[in-house]
């Protein structure tokens, strides 16, 4: 993704934290699908899932993940349309409605995560 | 060498706007990956139970799918950001050649993992095809 510049709207830092939050997503999230699908003994299932998010550094992994990836992702959703809506209205329509997008999904992912402890909720 | 130009122009434009695509497709991917776990962890019943029926050769294929996307985003992301920070500039068509070698491998030792463990695809059509031998 090019970034052209656009100091108005945030510029290089916001530039730099994608990249820096790219690099870090790619660490993880390889660690992630490699954990979930190769490392666990048979059938992904919740057993072996809550054992694992019940303690406490992965529940600090795994919401880092989640924050990262939401605004990695979602800061990607909005530099793309960023190119092609110009309207003035339509432009604050839509960044409200991803700002609402990252507020729910973060709050469904955090009530996920947290109530994990050993041996069930 | 007018042509290799237009040629590399063409490359590099395909790769940014499939990392356009691929971006796209992963944070809707993400909004709903979030969603149905947030919905499955209520308990331990209703997330098996779900699991299990991911368990088939259709969805093991999407994963598939799904990694490749991933990776591509993964690999041609870091390519961009060592440009961005001035990191073999002089050696764009091998950093975008090794880009495209690791996306590919990486993507058939994870489908491969994927497939072949316990509960992969392989496992899936034996239980599907065989019941009656297991």
């Amino acid at each position: 993704m090019k970034y052209r510049g656009n100091v108005r709207s945030g510029g290089a830092i916001m530039w730099l934290f994608q990249r820096v939050t790219g690099v870090y997503l790619a660490v993880v999230l390889f660690a992630h699908v490699w954990l979930l699908h190769y490392l666990l003994d048979g059938e992904l299932g919740f057993a072996a899932v809550a054992d694992r998010v019940a303690t406490p550094l992965w529940k600090t992994i795994d919401i880092s993940f989640l924050v990262v990836a939401l605004f990695h992702g979602l800061y990607g959703l909005w530099i793309v349309l960023d190119d092609y809506v110009h309207r003035g209205w339509l432009r604050i329509l839509i960044y409200g409605a991803i700002s609402i997008v990252a507020l729910v999904a973060l709050t469904l992912g955090i009530l996920t995560i947290l109530p994990f402890q050993a041996g069930g909720f | 060498m007018r042509a290799l130009q237009r040629y590399r122009i063409h490359l590099g434009t395909a790769a940014w706007i499939l990392h356009r695509l691929s971006g796209l497709g992963l944070i809707l991917y993400l909004l709903l990956h979030i969603w149905v776990i947030h919905h499955l962890a209520k308990g331990q019943a209703e997330f098996d139970g779900i699991m299990h029926s991911f368990n088939n050769p259709l969805f093991k294929f999407l994963e598939v799918g799904l990694v490749g996307v991933i990776l591509y985003h993964l690999w041609n992301g870091l390519r961009v950001t060592l440009f961005d920070f001035g990191l073999f500039i002089e050696k764009q068509k091998q950093v975008f050649g090794a880009a495209v070698v690791l996306w590919l491998a990486t993507w058939a030792v994870v489908a491969y993992a994927m497939l072949t463990r316990v509960g992969g695809l392989l496992a899936a059509v034996v239980r599907a095809g065989g019941g009656g031998l297991s």
